[in-house]
């Protein structure tokens, strides 16, 4: 007796997650895989010799400069987070509730099409502009205010906040914006008819309900900008990042077992953070609608 | 014997004419001669430049990939090129990666050539003087064919020119290359002349001085800016000075030198590192920065941009010049798995004729190993176009004034000026080259860039500077 062929509703489940589990096996667990199995090996000048040793962790990621290289990277990464809530938040407040939907997407549109050029471009070009003959020491030279050009404005914390708040700040915005538009205005009412202030309704109506997509751009912005390089290569005056760490690693010695040792340390930090956002907020509310 | 240049070459390649060649953009001193119109007297059937795969491709930098080199190549071979630019550490990274067998040649400076021609197996292969027409031992100077007798104040630091260059053989007797120079210089310092009097720097100390705090930067090239501190400190009496020693540095001396330079860094003397070529035209353009080691094609760059910049007349102490040369070997496997081996000896072959001289003095202010031979690069011309002219070669090497005033000499730019093609008079108002004439600064040329034997551990502490 032939034996019985599955009917098509059993397949139905190993059909549509089969590719998704495929997808994540092939371009996910198999690199991170053969990532970590790389950091276990070692390095010879231009090469990389298959013989295990920890050296690439002992010699790289456990020193004490790339200890303080981490704090740098993690604190540029929550700065940037919060910088950027902060401009956001209020950017797509006013666009949801004081202005028409079609010229909230219209502003959103504007803040994706300086994406439409390279990231390089976009961080260079903040050189003619904060250098030191750029606009605004020129201006400021033309007019009086300053007697010599700003040095701080360049190679500083500043250009460095200028390149990333530039970079990330729709990351932010637009989720927030989203998660704002689903907000039943009937309970603004209700807040309202309640004699609750702006402020109260803001405070207990709007911001909890918003939060989860604070929380999902507080993911993409945080993650995006601690493994951002562009940034501080051309904006930071030689103040390195883990990412800029790894490219260099891998640029000026082809050392893979100290950027794999790297990446892994910067890819565990990047799911700790998600994981205590997301245990603050159920970002699965935003998918609910 | 001496064949028609690369026009034999272009001969060879079936290429019956081309355009005729316009002598370059930027290189001055002549109206770039005839081309590879067809004037060979090699002429043959046999062909081996019509069999490999096109475009040619070749891994380099960019202060030896100049547009109107590539054109220059291609006019006269007949052959396109097609080049991935990148920085001087990436150049030795993707060879490293598999370039040996993606590209067919490959231009590299000493600290890189001196690595990948010298692996096991070998990334490049040897250039057979025999195959290169325009080589003459007796016309190339003798900092590459004599240097332990032309610069003995380095000692064992010119050995290793003969080591790279000629795989340790006698140059007079050796029948290849193994690092085939068609250009060098004598690195220094460059600084804006708006902040910084000419006569202010003649030491590489000025990166760390601190009057120049937080103004100046350092390049990232390892073995580059770890020489030029060495010999700060061998200056300043941390280091024992060994002139002769000075390349091949120590775990000791690699441990003091990142040190400090840690120490510098953090401390907010520099402005900025780079990396790149344009970072640096960027930092000096925009007076980011006002000191570093610059390379001399920076300079001329950042005049070109309208600000003013000086290169500086080093030192007769251990701070002397940073000596380096330019190479360039045909890829192995990859020329030969392309069939583009000739190619690769076509493009040396191209940059020993008497166009480029001229060429790249101009826009980069780099030498070529056959300036000595005047007859040809002077007054000569060939088929890659004309030689210098007497002014244009006089101030180039021999430190001689432009015929004209020159009215804001440190916007000068070479590739603007009209070199007269006659002899003339030296101007008492003219420009002089900046660094002076070729003799009294090889007298000063201090160190010899190459990949030392310790690479690995001054790249495993390189990276806690970059850190830092």
């Amino acid at each position: 007796m032939a034996p019985e062929l599955p009917r098509l509703d059993e397949l139905e489940v190993p059909l549509l997650v089969g590719p998704a589990v495929l997808w994540f096996v092939v371009f996910l667990i198999a690199p991170l895989v053969i990532i970590g199995y790389y950091s276990f090996l070692t390095y010879s000048t231009f090469s990389v010799v298959h013989e295990f040793t920890l050296d690439a962790w002992r010699l790289t990621v456990f020193t004490p400069i790339v200890f303080d290289v981490f704090v740098r990277t993690l604190f540029i990464g929550v700065f940037t987070t919060l910088l950027t809530l902060v401009v956001g938040y209020p950017v797509a407040y006013y666009l949801r509730f004081h202005v028409s939907q079609k010229v909230g997407l219209i502003v959103l549109l504007g803040l994706v099409i300086p994406f439409w050029t390279a990231g390089v471009i976009r961080v260079m070009g903040w050189y003619p502009i904060l250098s030191k003959t750029g606009a605004i020491n020129f201006y400021l030279q033309q007019f009086g205010v300053i007697p010599e050009p700003l040095s701080w404005l360049m190679f500083s914390p500043v250009s460095q906040v200028a390149g990333y708040l530039q970079n990330y700040v729709v990351f932010m915005f637009a989720p927030i914006y989203v998660v704002l538009f689903e907000i039943d205005e009937g309970l603004l009412d209700a807040s309202e008819t309640l004699r609750g202030t702006g402020w109260a309704t803001f405070r207990n109506v709007v911001w909890p309900l918003s939060l989860p997509g604070v929380v999902i751009g507080s993911i993409f912005v945080f993650v995006l900008s601690i493994g951002n390089f562009i940034v501080p290569q051309f904006l930071s005056g030689g103040k390195s990042t883990i990412p800029l760490l790894i490219f260099q690693q891998i640029t000026t010695g082809l050392n893979y077992p100290a950027a794999a040792a790297l990446s892994i340390v910067l890819l565990l930090v990047e799911l700790f953070a998600v994981y205590l956002l997301t245990r603050v907020v159920d970002i699965s509310e935003i998918a609910e609608g | 014997m001496k064949y028609a240049g690369v026009a034999g070459g272009a001969a060879l390649a079936g290429c019956t004419g081309g355009d005729g060649g316009d002598g370059g953009d930027g290189g001055g001193g002549g109206d770039g001669g005839d081309g590879g119109g067809g004037t060979t007297t090699q002429g043959t059937t046999t062909d081996p430049m019509t069999d490999g795969e096109r475009p040619v491709k070749m891994l380099t930098i960019l202060p030896f990939a100049y547009d109107p080199e590539k054109k220059k190549y291609e006019d006269t071979t007949g052959v396109s090129l097609k080049r991935n630019i990148v920085a001087q550490a990436t150049t030795q990274q993707k060879m490293h990666a598999g370039g040996n067998e993606e590209f067919d040649i490959m231009a590299s400076g000493p600290s890189i050539g001196g690595d990948i021609a010298f692996t096991d197996p070998p990334l490049t292969t040897d250039i057979p003087l025999d195959k290169v027409p325009n080589w003459e031992t007796d016309k190339i100077t003798d900092l590459f064919t004599n240097p332990e007798e032309r610069i003995p104040q380095i000692g064992h630091q010119a050995t290793t020119i003969k080591d790279i260059v000629w795989r340790g053989k006698d140059p007079m007797s050796a029948d290849a290359m193994s690092h085939p120079v068609f250009q060098f210089n004598l690195d220094a310092m460059g600084s804006n002349p708006k902040f910084v009097a000419p006569d202010d720097i003649s030491k590489w100390s000025a990166m760390f001085d601190d009057q120049y705090k937080g103004k100046t930067t350092i390049q990232t090239t390892t073995p580059h800016s770890i020489l030029e501190t060495m010999t700060h400190l061998m200056d300043k009496g941390v280091m024992k000075k060994d002139a002769s020693g000075l390349n091949e540095p120590s775990k000791d001396q690699l441990d003091t030198t990142i040190d400090f330079l840690i120490k510098q860094k953090q401390e907010g003397q520099f402005r900025s590192l780079w990396t790149q070529y344009g970072e640096a035209v960027n930092l000096m353009a925009n007076e980011e920065a006002i000191v570093g080691d610059v390379w001399q094609p920076v300079v001329f760059t950042v005049r070109q941009q309208g600000a003013p910049c000086h290169y500086h007349t080093m030192s007769d102490g251990i701070q002397g010049y940073r000596f380096w040369w330019g190479g360039v070997n045909p890829t192995n496997p990859g020329a030969k798995n392309h069939g583009n081996v000739d190619e690769a000896y076509a493009w040396y072959n191209m940059h020993l004729g008497a166009w480029y001289p001229g060429f790249i003095q101009a826009i980069a202010g780099f030498y070529t190993p056959q300036f000595p031979n005047k007859e040809l690069v002077r007054t000569g011309e060939d088929e890659t176009g004309k030689g210098m002219g007497p002014e244009y070669y006089d101030w180039a090497h021999e430190g001689k004034a432009t015929y004209q005033s020159i009215d804001k000499p440190f916007l000068f730019d070479p590739t603007k000026y009209d070199w007269s093609m006659e002899e003339g008079t030296p101007s008492p108002d003219g420009k002089k080259r900046d660094t002076g004439g070729i003799d009294e600064k090889v007298s000063r040329i201090r160190m010899v860039q190459i990949w030392p034997k310790t690479g690995g551990y001054m790249l495993q502490r390189w990276k806690e500077f970059t850190g830092a």
